[in-house]
């Protein structure tokens, strides 16, 4: 059972074409992936933040809040997906929504991998041996990007141009997106203060 | 019974509440300081304000607008710019002389007003002339000694209005002058008066963004525009080394004071690199008492320590010799210890005294159980006794948790005495990484040492067991094979 899901992601980090390639079209992605994926991402980047050495961790303790972490996390992943989906399904892209979000849930396992040991070893590590700390979590962090990129070229069987334009696209979507929901707040917020100003004039008319 | 204890709980800690608000009574301001992450942190006030000392109370009417005054030995010089005289009263509110005329080629001469104020070790007294653009030198007995006047040099032009603003003078009787509109720097005289040159040029910074707007604006529109000149000094001291400290104003730069070596270079020290020497870190942008904080005078005193004043929220920001940020006391009000306009700063043993230009009044501070702790501890640890200094940070520390220059101060001298893992917590407290970081090492070093068998017969342990399992899988493998 743990080894079906574990196959896959850690066939992902060597293989990303082939992986992500068997993800979607043999149907060996599992859905429930995206949550697990995202929960333990959340997990380690809080972990990360909290536990590592002061010595490459300058934060201040007090302004860490892991529930904050998660809010950000999801927003930040659903706008993604949703951002990504509402452009390629414009540009002939192959990709699902639910597609979409499996790859981008993959592509966070090497981060995944590397946070938490790499936050408990820089505890035993010095200042300047902090460089392997860095060195490790920016490695991850561009191994991400680069999974992350073949998975939305292969999710959508794009070339490697139509994949920049489109994750450049996203971003511009994402903003759209952000500006609407500001915009109905805004929108709704004045229609409950007139729809309570109306209340408020009925209560005194008695 | 236990309603009995609540009882006495909450009178004594209505007792506490009010004996701790009267004693904030006595001090205006509200101390604070900032931690590494640049939080304001209330602590306690280092410095209480003991009196105000006017014109009025030495008999001689009130000063007009003072511009300057200096402490030498128990007397205080002050120049009263307004009046256009020299007063020097002693510290016991005492008036010794007022100098308001002076015999200058047997005519009598005047001042006009006079801003910045020196004497010197011989008790000759130095003084900006400002409006007769000269410096007037005075003996003891207000015998003219020189005039330092009209600056001759290639650089200078020939329309330039000599007016110093604020002087300083070394040991070797050089005279250091801050004069109106001069961009280049502090002026420079010989001893026979003779201007020799500019010291500690502030360089020019300019803003990406301007000068994108440069290149875009056409001709009209660039010479409407404020030119790219160095900004001005707005007041120098000297210390005890001869290097001259440098207040300026320049908004956004990140350090506000020059410590200016002999060729003129800054060599001020400041080791965290997270907060830089501007005064506050935090401040409003728009409203009242906002934007950054402008130092007018600077003081530097015993053990490295400096204090500067800054005009905009009428604070006294007090360094060490490392940059550190020791203490901050003072504010803008009526109230006897705030300010209207400060003007000007000095010390007095470990008392300060601020110059309020507004009121015409000086204003004397004395430190508080608190200030004099952190006093000693810094000039104990400026003198390299960072062993003896540990008593007085225990000190500070009972007095003011947050402190974190405590911290380091105690995990820097138990690292020295090489107790590392008690030297751990501390360090870790003050967020010195570096030091930290070079006692995590000594502590790991120790711990592996120390555990060295203990670590080897474990390494022992799994490497036999599995070699053996990968010997005994083989062993099997084969049985079956051969089956």
């Amino acid at each position: 059972m743990i080894r079906e899901y574990l196959r896959l992601p850690i066939y992902l980090l060597g293989h990303p074409f082939d992986g992500f390639y068997d993800m979607k079209f043999e149907k060996k992605g599992k859905q429930s992936i995206i949550f697990i994926n995202v929960i333990l991402f959340w997990i380690s980047y809080s972990f990360l933040k909290q536990y590592s050495a002061v010595i490459v961790n300058p934060r201040n303790p007090l302004s860490l809040n892991s529930l904050t972490d998660l809010g950000a996390i999801i927003a930040i992943f659903t706008l993604w997906c949703i951002g990504n989906w509402s452009i390629t399904t414009l540009m002939n892209g192959e990709g699902k929504l639910i597609d979409i979000a499996m790859a981008s849930a993959y592509a966070l396992t090497p981060m995944i991998i590397t946070f938490i040991p790499m936050s408990i070893i820089s505890n035993f590590l010095t200042a300047t041996e902090g460089t392997i700390y860095f060195l490790a979590i920016g490695v991850s962090v561009v191994w991400f990007l680069i999974l992350l990129f073949i998975g939305i070229l292969t999710v959508h069987n794009y070339t490697a141009s139509k994949t920049v334009a489109t994750i450049f696209l996203t971003f511009i979507s994402v903003l759209i997106i952000l500006f609407l929901i500001m915009l109905i707040f805004a929108l709704t917020q004045q229609v409950w203060v007139f729809v309570q100003s109306v209340y408020i004039e009925l209560m005194y008319r008695n | 019974m236990g309603k009995k204890i609540i009882c006495y709980l909450l009178i004594g800690m209505i007792v506490i509440a009010s004996a701790s608000t009267t004693m904030a009574s006595s001090i205006p301001y509200e101390s604070y300081n900032y931690d590494n992450w640049k939080n304001v942190l209330p602590s306690p006030a280092a410095y209480a304000p003991v009196e105000s000392i006017s014109g009025d109370m030495l008999g001689i009417g009130n000063f007009t607008s003072p511009g300057d005054m200096f402490v030498k030995d128990d007397y205080i010089y002050l120049s009263d710019s307004g009046k256009n005289r020299i007063v020097i009263f002693d510290m016991n509110k005492n008036l010794v002389r007022v100098i308001d005329s002076f015999l200058n080629n047997g005519k009598q001469d005047h001042f006009n007003s006079p801003q910045g104020i020196f004497v010197t070790k011989n008790n000759e007294l130095y003084i900006a002339d400002s409006e007769n653009r000269r410096v007037v030198v005075l003996d003891e007995k207000d015998n003219l000694i020189k005039e330092i006047k009209d600056p001759k040099a290639e650089s200078i032009s020939e329309q330039f209005i000599f007016n110093p603003m604020k002087i300083a003078v070394d040991d070797a009787d050089r005279v250091y002058v801050i004069a109106k509109n001069v961009f280049e720097g502090i002026m420079c005289f010989d001893v026979t008066g003779d201007f020799f040159g500019y010291f500690g040029t502030i360089k020019v910074t300019v803003d990406p963004l301007d000068y994108f707007w440069r290149i875009l604006s056409t001709k009209e529109q660039r010479a409407k525009m404020d030119l790219f000149i160095p900004t001005e000094f707005s007041s120098l001291d000297i210390d005890s080394e001869g290097f001259i400290y440098g207040t300026n104003i320049d908004m956004g730069s990140n350090q506000m004071i020059k410590r200016l070596n002999p060729s003129g270079n800054d060599v001020l020290v400041n080791y965290n690199k997270k907060k830089n020497i501007i005064g506050d870190l935090e401040f409003r942008a728009v409203g009242a008492l906002s934007g950054p904080s402008v130092f007018v005078d600077i003081k530097t005193r015993e053990g490295g320590i400096y204090s500067s004043l800054d005009t905009t929220r009428g604070r006294v920001f007090t360094y060490d010799s490392e940059g550190n940020l020791l203490y901050i006391f003072g504010g803008v009000g009526n109230m006897l210890g705030l300010f209207k306009k400060p003007q000007a700063i000095e010390s007095y043993g470990d008392d300060i005294l601020v110059l309020d230009q507004a009121r015409g009044e000086v204003v004397r501070f004395t430190t508080t159980e608190y200030g004099r702790l952190i006093n000693k501890a810094t000039r104990l640890r400026y003198d390299g006794e960072e062993a003896e200094a540990v008593a007085y940070w225990e000190e500070v520390l009972k007095l003011d948790a947050n402190y974190e220059l405590a911290y380091d101060g105690i995990g820097k001298s138990l690292l020295a005495a090489n107790r590392n893992k008690e030297a751990l917590a501390y360090l870790k407290k003050s967020l010195n990484v570096d030091y930290y970081s070079v006692a995590f090492k000594r502590y790991r070093t120790e711990v592996l040492s120390a555990n060295l068998s203990i670590i080897l017969n474990i390494g022992l342990v799994i490497g036999v067991s599995i070699g053996g399992y990968k010997l005994y899988r083989k062993i099997q493998k084969k049985r079956s094979e051969e089956a």
